[in-house]
């Protein structure tokens, strides 16, 4: 039979062997050097990421959030797997709660400005001007005589001696093909960031014209049928607030052409112009 | 004494055919006699084809005359002796003397003439009435493109066409899918390979600028540039996003190598069309299955509205 006595130390036995390790686990006893250094660096990139939050100007708080993100590319090879996804998981969070700015602009100097539909938060381009065509064509190096279908018909100030040149590179491009539209884009979104606004959108914003991104249905099936049997796909343009199908090769003089991104890649492109600035 | 024997011989005689019995038949039937002739003209219209870049149709003028017409036969006398049921009895033929038959209703169908010169009135299906002339052989051409109308549905099966003037009446003309393309040289009955892209293809404008409320003739030419065995079988249909530039077919049928075909369509211009260039295409459906895609851009500038689209 056993006593009281001995009772009493199995459970404090007990109790030492459950809590010992735990507590070893959490709070080392024995660290060297870099290991102290990296514990440290993670309170401080949590404390940073933090900041983030608190921070109220909309510069300095994606600034700390840049410092953030580099200091966990820095540290996140010396952290274990749960710890580094823990951390970005933050991170994320972090990114998320930035402040949305007002206007941002991509690397081919296209400026996008943010706007609110309903619940919807978009960022859209303004229009694409004959500057940026001329980049994309004398980048892509299309021959003239194979031009007709992507460049705006039938007056178009831009000329070919050699390379492609606009004399007012700063107007916006007008009338520019559906077939236009694809290939800058396709040449522009390496990464499927940008979109043509859609008809909705398009509708809202007063006087403009322009492909917008929905399918067209002809809603008459018997017009639907023909228009497939005969190999026909029309697009939809809205020119000033009216939504149609329209063939693609057709070119209007009012058509400029926009794109929209989403809010994430924004805060991208916002961090992207704020690298730029403090390099 | 005399007198007396007269009287018996007359007794005698009269009781002598008091004896016999003569019947009048028809003999031989001589001759017909027309009693009445109503004459009953009418239309007769048929599809010839497409001739000079419209759709052709040849009216004739027809008469069904109404004819009464009885025999004339010989007028017979059979006198036979009652009393002998074997007697043939004495025919003899009663000379000057005819009987009637009785009048008999017969129909004559004649072409008469093409209704040449005409002016006709005339409708396809429930479209709207439009008016004609034809010309010295009676052929009237589908200038308003009014049948081609009521076939852009490839669904229709069949029109009916009704041509008319007070004259002389009106004729119906029942114009099927296969016997439209039979004469339009578009045949389903046997494949052909197709080779798109020998295809050349060109459209021509007969203006180049319109104003609202005109008529635009496109005029498509097709030719087809291939060797040996490359024969094309070909359906186009203009596409749109405007609904009186949308949907016209083309019919251009079979085009063997070397061949060359042309069909013309007329677009009518809505007098609020707005001012600018406006888009369409030829799309192009080889009826064997493939599609040759062959687009066209042709565009329209017109003047006279202001409002851009």
């Amino acid at each position: 039979m056993l006593s009281f006595q001995r009772v009493v130390s199995h459970v404090l036995i007990l109790i030492f062997a459950l809590v010992v390790p735990t507590s070893t686990a959490q709070d080392p006893l024995f660290v060297d050097g870099a290991a102290e250094d990296i514990a440290e660096s993670r309170r401080e990139l949590r404390t940073l990421i933090r900041n983030v939050y608190r921070e109220k100007s909309l510069d300095a708080q994606y600034q700390l959030y840049a410092s953030a993100a580099d200091s966990l590319d820095e540290l996140g090879p010396l952290l274990s797997a749960d710890d580094a996804a823990a951390i970005r998981r933050h991170l994320y969070a972090a990114f998320q709660r930035l402040q949305l700015p007002n206007e941002v602009r991509n690397s081919h100097g296209m400026r996008f400005r943010r706007v609110v539909q309903g619940a919807d938060v978009q960022y859209l381009s303004g229009a694409l001007t004959e500057g940026m065509y001329v980049a994309y064509l004398n980048d892509r190096a299309i021959p003239p005589e194979k031009l007709n279908k992507h460049l705006p018909q039938p007056t178009h100030d831009i000329s070919f001696e050699g390379v492609f040149s606009s004399p007012t590179p700063r107007l916006s491009l007008r009338g520019l093909t559906y077939y236009g539209v694809v290939g800058y884009h396709g040449w522009m979104d390496k990464t499927s960031a940008y979109h043509l606004p859609s008809a909705d959108l398009l509708q809202r914003l007063e006087k403009v014209t322009c492909w917008a991104s929905d399918k067209y249905e002809i809603k008459d099936h018997r017009r639907s049928d023909a228009v497939n049997m005969f190999g026909g796909k029309f697009r939809t343009i809205v020119t000033t607030g009216d939504v149609a199908g329209e063939l693609p090769e057709a070119t209007h003089p009012k058509l400029t052409t926009h794109y929209v991104t989403s809010v994430a890649h924004a805060k991208k492109l916002y961090l992207q112009e704020l690298a730029e600035v403090t390099e | 004494m005399m007198p007396r024997f007269t009287v018996l011989s007359l007794l005698l005689c009269t009781a002598m055919f008091a004896a016999e019995t003569s019947d009048v038949y028809r003999g031989r039937m001589v001759r017909t006699e027309e009693i009445s002739r109503q004459s009953n003209p009418f239309l007769r219209g048929q599809f010839l084809g497409y001739l000079d870049g419209k759709l052709a149709f040849q009216i004739v003028m027809f008469d069904r005359a109404e004819i009464f017409r009885r025999a004339i036969y010989e007028k017979l006398i059979v006198t036979r002796d009652p009393s002998n049921p074997d007697d043939p009895g004495f025919r003899s033929v009663v000379p000057g003397q005819f009987i009637q038959g009785e009048p008999e209703r017969t129909e004559e169908v004649n072409e008469l003439a093409p209704a040449a010169n005409r002016a006709f009135r005339y409708h396809a299906g429930e479209g709207p009435e439009t008016t004609a002339r034809t010309n010295d052989t009676g052929v009237l051409l589908d200038a308003d493109e009014a049948v081609l109308l009521q076939l852009e549905d490839l669904r229709q099966a069949s029109v009916q066409i009704v041509f008319s003037n007070q004259s002389d009446g009106a004729c119906h003309v029942e114009l099927t899918r296969a016997e439209f393309n039979n004469k339009m040289g578009i045949s389903y009955e046997y494949q052909k390979k197709s080779y798109p892209k020998n295809l050349k293809a060109a459209a021509e404008w007969d203006k180049q600028i319109y104003k609202p409320g005109e008529i635009a003739t496109l005029t498509l030419k097709l030719s087809n540039r291939g060797e040996n065995g490359d024969v094309v079988r070909l359906l186009g249909r203009s596409l749109s996003r405007w609904n009186w530039l949308d949907g016209k077919m083309f019919y251009l049928g079979d085009l063997a190598p070397q061949e060359r075909a042309t069909f013309s369509r007329r677009f009518i211009i809505p007098d609020d069309a707005p001012a600018g260039i406006h888009y369409l295409r030829i799309g192009f459906n080889d009826i064997s299955g493939t599609k040759p895609q062959l687009p066209l851009t042709l565009q329209i500038a017109y003047t006279g509205n202001k409002q851009s689209h």
